[in-house]
């Protein structure tokens, strides 16, 4: 892109000289261009450092407008000063088409949009003020990779920020207090919200793109620490925040891991979270040509180590073949400039047995293959009178045993790789089989693990969906997927996924690497208590919407012989065996003989039931102020009637012949 | 003077019955624990019991109403205040077409059991009694169900019926002349 800039209410002659000396940024100050066209900063508004391209102010800047276009590898800093418009709803300082820009330590103020970035890549703005704009203090348009952090905004009137057809944009640190929406985004890809202080905004956030938004303060957050880790436990997400820090700035109490001798690991994550062994995060530093991770079981030996390479090209997928009797594992990072090599110290991780994995595998084994262990996974283990398999290393699987027609959710325990020569490690990469760029926020922010599993539910889940590509290869998995349902968090392994979206609770959509819950009960339900019962009613007719409905008026599925729509006053109606006081054993200890006086078979009492529910001929409320009602259905061949009392919540306590119309009372 | 006698009769408790684990029962049980309650109820006429009558219901061998003894204990003691006031009570069964009918005359009170679903002649066909006796009597037999309920778990004391039969029966009582 040929590089031009823009003035704004500029004299025609400047904007000539300009645009023929491609200067690269002029300040339109009091309404009149004073740019010097000196090369990069404005005359007698600052001071220009060539050799870091900075433009560092000297005074406020009372502008109408401020506009760099095509400008790349530019940093405007403020050093406290202003820039600040009239206040007339009008202008904004407007980066279009530039690269590599950086704005901070200003203040801005009493434009209509504080800084609009158009077209723009790499752009970061950062420990400055955005506030009294009259309708958005920054906003991004068809821009990527925006870094927004350290900043505070308030009193900006529509909304603080502004994101629309835009990606790879992390908003961090930052306090928000507006009059309208904080952020406001619209047709985005990745965006990373998170450490930010949300406060009193009457609309927090609107979020229509599959943004990932964690460890977030918000002052609306209604819910409980019960862990007392500051982080909120219950009625999750909020505004799809699952990790709500429940203190603002909670996120400094949270210090990551101190730094080792030589470079710094971030963090990791020495637990076994699910089926990965965790998450390594670390910084490498500036000429590193190779980096590596070193694993070794029991106490580190030169013998037993074995190096997994990192490289753009592979990028760094590694499998490891647990051996399930290490109780533990060491790691380190290596990495090389080309000339010295460096090392971390050793790291070491507990190891528990998976337990999906501990009944099929013996000690003394240890899984070497993706065969093998696919083995095991299948239900075919490699205990018991199997012979042993290979033991002792190579520890860790080469790249190239990772094949999709395996499937890795047969390898468990880890996943490790590099996606970012920034020094990213994290299982994530390993499913991202599309961009190969992860989602996650950049390392020197993150706090690792942490971050990790903020996004372990999105975007995990996501790309293995997308990996799998089939509902079929998804039903052989034993992947574990996080599920917030009724605002309680679950866990279900991939296979059920399949149960559930044969039986229309869900819905799998493997391009988008997204698993919809259709009835949230019924899914709660069949996490806790399985899927049996639905799949027995469902064979009887009895449709999702009726379950799900009957699920939250506290129906027992298990116990539960049908569900029925009654013709009106009730959504639902159900008939459980009960007991003797209620339900059908009570209906048929009580009432089997009367209703056999009536010509009505024991057998068919429940249909007696239902057709009474569904076909009436009258309806009585109960005169009990609990509530519910009588359904009455004459007998044929009588002048009785069947009568069914049922709670208010659809319950079907008892049924009996009777001759009037009287429902209790 | 007659004898007007209401025995509640509570059911065998199994070790597992809800009513003892009462208030620790299963959500999906909570909203309708009132059929914990279930049970007999034995009525004395001047020595007349209710009668297992051909084709009728929910009357046992012994001679007992079947019924959910909170809710009639409930309806028993939402009778009280219409009765003394002259009107006409029906108190309906939830578990059958059953019922009472209290027939206000004067200072008496006439009770007539209707048993439904039997062409038979009922038994108990306004049986007179003092309506001071019938209040007492319904107090009393009230009072006698909550000892049996608290009895088997104390906690039951706050179970919704319970308290709203107790709250119930002390207003009553605290209107009942001394004797």
């Amino acid at each position: 892109m040929r590089q031009r800039f823009l003035i704004l209410e500029a004299q025609y002659f400047f904007l000539v000289i300009s645009i023929i000396l491609m200067v690269n940024f002029v300040f339109a100050a009091d309404s009149i261009s004073s740019a010097a066209v000196d090369g990069s900063c404005a005359s007698g508004s600052g001071v220009w450092d060539e050799s870091s391209r900075t433009c560092t102010l000297t005074n406020n800047m009372h502008v109408t407008g401020l506009w760099g276009e095509g400008l790349s590898n530019y940093t405007l800093d403020c050093n406290g000063y202003s820039i600040h418009g009239y206040y007339l709803g009008q202008g904004d300082i407007s980066l279009s088409y530039v690269t590599n820009f950086a704005i901070k330590n200003c203040q801005i103020y009493d434009f209509y949009t504080g800084v609009y970035i158009a077209n723009s890549v790499n752009v970061a703005i950062s420990n400055s003020q955005f506030f009294s704009n009259s309708h958005t203090g920054v906003k991004s348009y068809r821009s990527t990779k925006i870094n927004l952090y350290d900043n505070n905004f308030f009193s900006n009137v529509n909304q603080d920020i502004f994101l629309q057809s835009s990606g790879d944009i992390n908003f961090f640190r930052n306090n928000v207090q507006s009059e309208n929406y904080s952020v406001y985004e619209e047709n985005n890809s990745n965006i990373n919200i998170f450490n930010n202080n949300f406060s009193a905004n009457p609309i927090q956030i609107y979020s229509p793109s599959f943004s990932n938004i964690f460890e977030n303060y918000w002052s609306d957050y209604p819910g409980q620490d019960l862990d007392g880790d500051n982080i909120g436990d219950t009625l999750l997400p909020h505004h799809g925040d699952n990790y709500p820090f429940v203190i603002q700035n909670g996120w400094l109490n949270s210090s990551p891991p101190q730094p080792d001798q030589n470079f710094e690991i971030i963090s990791f994550s020495p637990e076994i979270e699910e089926e990965f062994i965790g998450h390594i995060v670390w910084n490498s530093e500036t000429g590193t040509q190779f980096s590596s991770v070193e694993w070794a079981y029991n106490v580190p030996e030169p013998h037993n180590v074995s190096d997994a390479f990192i490289t753009e090209e592979e990028q760094g997928i590694m499998l490891i073949a647990p051996n399930v009797c290490a109780d533990s594992i060491y790691f380190r990072i290596h990495y090389s400039d080309g000339v010295v090599d460096k090392y971390s110290d050793w790291q070491m991780i507990d190891m528990i047995p998976h337990p999906d994995m501990g009944s099929t595998l013996t000690c003394g084994t240890t899984a070497s293959s993706i065969d093998s262990y696919a083995s095991a996974s299948g239900g075919n283990g490699k205990g018991g009178n199997d012979p042993p398999l290979v033991t002792g290393p190579p520890l860790i699987v080469p790249s190239e045993y990772f094949t999709p027609e395996v499937g890795i959710e047969v390898v468990k325990f880890v996943t490790i790789g590099s996606c970012l020569d920034e020094g990213w490690v994290s299982w994530g990469c390993a499913l991202d089989v599309g961009t190969m760029v992860p989602v996650f926020a950049p390392v020197k922010l993150a706090k690792g693990a942490k971050i990790v599993k903020g996004l372990d539910a999105l975007n995990s889940s996501r790309k293995y969906i997308i990996f799998t590509g089939s509902l079929d290869k998804l039903a052989v998995s034993t992947r574990q997927f996080k599920l917030i349902l009724n605002q309680t968090k679950y866990k279900i392994i991939g296979s059920r996924i399949k149960t559930w979206v044969d039986l229309g609770i869900a819905k799998l959509d493997t391009t988008e690497g997204k698993i919809t819950i259709v009835f949230e009960n019924l899914a709660e339900y069949a996490v806790k208590f399985g899927d049996d019962a639905i799949v027995r009613l469902k064979g009887v007719g009895v449709t999702n919407e009726l379950m799900e409905v009957a699920i939250k008026n506290n129906a027992n599925l298990d116990e539960t012989l049908n569900i029925v729509k009654p013709q009106s006053k009730l959504n639902v109606a159900w008939l459980e065996n009960g007991n003797s006081s209620k339900g059908l054993i009570h209906i048929e200890e009580r009432h089997a003989s009367q209703f056999l006086d009536n010509g009505i078979a024991t057998d068919d009492i429940p249909n007696a039931i239902y057709n009474a529910l569904k076909q009436p001929i009258k309806i009585q409320p109960s005169k009990d102020y609990r509530g519910g009602w009588c359904y009455f259905k004459l007998i044929e061949g009588t002048a009785n009637y069947v009568r069914v009392v049922v709670a208010s919540n659809g319950f079907v306590l008892t049924a009996n012949p009777q001759s009037n119309f009287k429902c209790g009372g | 003077m007659s004898t007007f006698r209401i025995e509640p009769r509570i059911r065998k408790v199994s070790i597992d019955d809800d009513l003892l684990k009462y208030p620790d029962v299963p959500f999906y049980d909570q909203s309708i624990f009132f059929t914990s309650f279930f049970g007999k109820l034995y009525f004395d006429f001047d020595g007349n019991k209710l009668k297992k009558l051909k084709h009728s219901i929910s009357i046992s061998d012994d001679n007992c109403l079947n019924e959910y003894l909170s809710d009639f204990y409930l309806r028993l003691l939402n009778s009280i205040p219409k009765v003394i006031k002259g009107k006409k009570v029906e108190i309906g069964m939830t578990d059958s077409g059953n019922c009472f009918i209290l027939k206000p005359e004067n200072d008496k009170i006439l009770i007539t059991f209707y048993y439904d679903l039997t062409s038979e002649e009922s038994n108990i066909k306004n049986f007179r009694i003092s309506l001071d006796q019938f209040v007492r009597e319904a107090v009393r037999s009230a009072q006698e169900f909550v000892e049996k309920i608290v009895e088997i778990n104390p906690k039951l004391e706050n179970e919704k019926h319970i308290s709203e039969i107790i709250k119930l029966k002390e207003k009553i009582q605290s209107k009942i002349k001394k004797p």
